[in-house]
């Protein structure tokens, strides 16, 4: 194997090392997490030097790997309860409240769902027709254009949920359609 | 008292959006999951359901070109389409496919037996399209895809401590707390795959819906336009007849001038036309493309490539997606780290609703029938594949795979919804989750 390359693994794995240790520490320190982060950063970039994407993704899954065994660790090595547990309630979630709605919910899955990708192929076709004015090639366009579906679906459908008010959401699809509308002036 | 990373009410928020979307993913996100991470190890699943076929490390362009030959001469029907499927190390058998069959070939490219590899495209099918019509199969498994991304993302807002917890896992606890350690913990270590594997899954499934967007506005509704950029276009078609293509000449050269390229497939395209051409794919060393197209005429003349290995980042980066979500960029290893992963993630959705169902019974919400039910999804999956495989076995290549599944899974949901008390569950017990 590349001696650069096991350089970067064994950086990224040397980081989840000092994360492990820096988390196991009574007391925050910013040092360790710094430490630990910049390794793997550092252990990612080398990868990326020496073998591009290739390189990033085999460091990234050493590094997984380490944290896999480590939490592997933990599992066994975990105290055993010193009896029943507490019945925890946890207030983030008031379903028990909440009235059932079936029309609400039935609405905020359309607008998630069907108004969350169609607002977000909309951005896409806008974003598009944005990077081809920009002089981007065709290839170059078209390719952010799949990729830009899933990442602008999955953003908006976090915000839409989090959104309190249907005026909101609407706000929102709204924002996010705009983009369409040169692109289908222009046609491009 | 140090002020909070997010603020609570947008934590309340988060992890009300992530439990919707993990509702409504469910059990399909679970079979997704368990199913891509079975996927993983397709080929070596082709090799175990069909022993006994003749196994090589190379096969000549002369063997490759009589197989075409004898391929093309015994079609009942023209086929657009001709894949030679080259051995490679984690399948080391030649192989011809055509829209009518597919065929496996000794060394010296005469025809061997017929494939026979149902289960393992039972199992790609159903990871790929839910087993449903193509362009809507594919078009859901994409959505779930990006309601993956969804859920890191929320997953995220919704747990602020995770990255600070990230190698508490309290897993003899109860009360919920192993499980959701287990949950938490598994997410945040498997993020970085998780994103990869639900960006790439969600790529590929919406591509369909989204170039059909593209292409409507565009490129006046033509398609194939929108990916000609990235992929490189085809000729314009010629149906006069012409003579078989030259495929061992193309193989040749690949040989002569690319011997650092691991030739895996031979396309033709409309072969026995005038408008016939020639591709064959080729694996790059340390790269996440899953190869280069080298083009070819009829005759066997190189024409160029499509460079997706030094053309446009755009180009390198969507012919990159699909070893990216399969793992096939690095041997056996990345495989298996790739299956780990996998478990992992499937692990995550299937305690990711118990969690939720452990907490709607921690508020006096007692739905024994809703936990059986997760449960018949959550272990009536795997029993159903294993089911169909067994019958692969026994039954043999015909056998009806997905009625198997699917209709195990179905009774396996009756029962559990008709008697809840079967899975040990009752009124008032306590769910998986405590």
């Amino acid at each position: 194997m590349d001696g650069t390359l096991l350089a970067g693994m064994v950086a990224a794995m040397g980081g989840i090392g000092v994360l492990r240790w820096s988390w196991w520490l009574g007391h925050r320190s910013r040092a360790a997490n710094l430490g630990g982060w910049g390794l793997l950063l550092a252990g990612c970039w080398i990868g990326g030097w020496v073998a591009g994407a290739w390189g990033v993704a085999v460091v990234s899954l050493v590094a997984m790997a380490l944290a896999a065994v480590l939490l592997g660790w933990a599992a066994a090595t975990a105290p055993a309860a010193r009896g029943k547990a507490a019945d925890r309630r946890n207030k983030a979630l008031s379903l028990a409240a909440e009235p059932p709605r079936p029309g609400g919910r039935v609405l905020t899955f359309a607008v998630v769902v069907v108004g969350g990708f169609a607002a977000a192929l909309a951005l896409t076709i806008g974003l598009r027709a944005g990077a081809i004015a920009l002089g981007w090639s065709a290839a170059n366009a078209n390719a952010a254009a799949l990729m830009c579906v899933p990442l602008a679906w999955s953003v908006l459908a976090t915000v839409l949920l989090m959104t309190r008010s249907r005026r909101a959401q609407a706000i929102a699809l709204a924002v996010c359609s705009l983009p369409l509308l040169p692109a289908l002036i222009t046609g491009s | 008292m140090t002020k909070p990373i997010i603020d609570p009410a947008t934590v309340k928020r988060g992890l009300g959006a992530h439990a919707a979307i993990g509702l409504i993913g469910g059990a399909l996100l679970y079979i997704v999951c368990l199913s891509g991470t079975l996927l993983v190890l397709y080929e070596e699943w082709q090799g175990f359901e069909q022993r006994g076929v003749p196994e090589m490390g190379a096969i000549s362009p002369a063997a490759a070109q009589r197989a075409v030959e004898t391929v093309l001469a015994g079609e009942t029907t023209p086929t657009t389409h001709l894949y030679v499927h080259l051995p490679v190390a984690e399948l080391p058998r030649a192989t011809v496919t055509t829209d009518n069959r597919a065929v496996h070939l000794n060394p010296d490219g005469t025809l061997a037996m017929a494939e026979e590899i149902a289960w393992s495209d039972f199992l790609y099918a159903l990871h790929y399209t839910l087993n449903l019509p193509n362009v809507a199969g594919i078009s859901i498994v994409g959505a779930l895809g990006a309601m993956m991304l969804a859920l890191a993302i929320t997953g995220l807002i919704a747990h602020p401590k995770i990255f600070r917890d990230a190698f508490r896992l309290r897993s003899r606890s109860t009360g919920g707390v192993a499980l959701a350690d287990w949950h938490n913990r598994l997410s945040v270590w498997t993020l970085p795959f998780s994103l990869a594997i639900a960006l790439t899954g969600a790529i590929i499934g919406l591509a369909s819906l989204a170039v059909y967007g593209v292409a409507a506005v565009s490129y006046d509704g033509d398609m194939e336009a929108v990916y000609a950029p990235i992929f490189g276009d085809e000729p314009a078609p010629d149906a006069r007849p012409g003579p078989v293509p030259d495929v061992a000449a193309a193989l040749l050269h690949m040989q002569a001038n690319y011997p650092q390229v691991a030739v895996t497939y031979v396309v033709l395209h409309d072969p026995g036309t005038a408008g016939q051409h020639v591709q064959i794919v080729g694996a790059h060393d340390r790269r996440l493309i899953f190869g280069e197209y080298y083009l070819f005429s009829a005759a066997g003349q190189f024409t160029g490539t499509a460079r997706l290995a030094d053309g446009e980042i755009g180009q390198q980066a969507a012919a990159s997606i699909y070893n990216l979500h399969f793992g096939n960029y690095g041997g056996l290893w990345v495989k298996i780290a790739y299956v780990v992963f996998g478990l992992a993630l499937t692990v995550v959705c299937a305690t990711g609703t118990y969690l939720w169902l452990g907490k709607r019974r921690r508020r006096g919400m007692h739905e024994p029938r809703l936990a059986a039910m997760w449960d018949a999804v959550v272990w009536g999956s795997p029993l159903a594949l294993a089911l169909t495989l067994v019958a692969r076995l026994v039954l043999g290549n015909e056998a009806p795979f997905v009625a198997i599944f699917w209709i195990g899974l179905v009774v396996a949901l009756a029962i559990a919804g008709w008697q809840p008390h079967w899975l040990g569950r009752r009124a008032g017990s306590a769910t998986a989750a405590g």
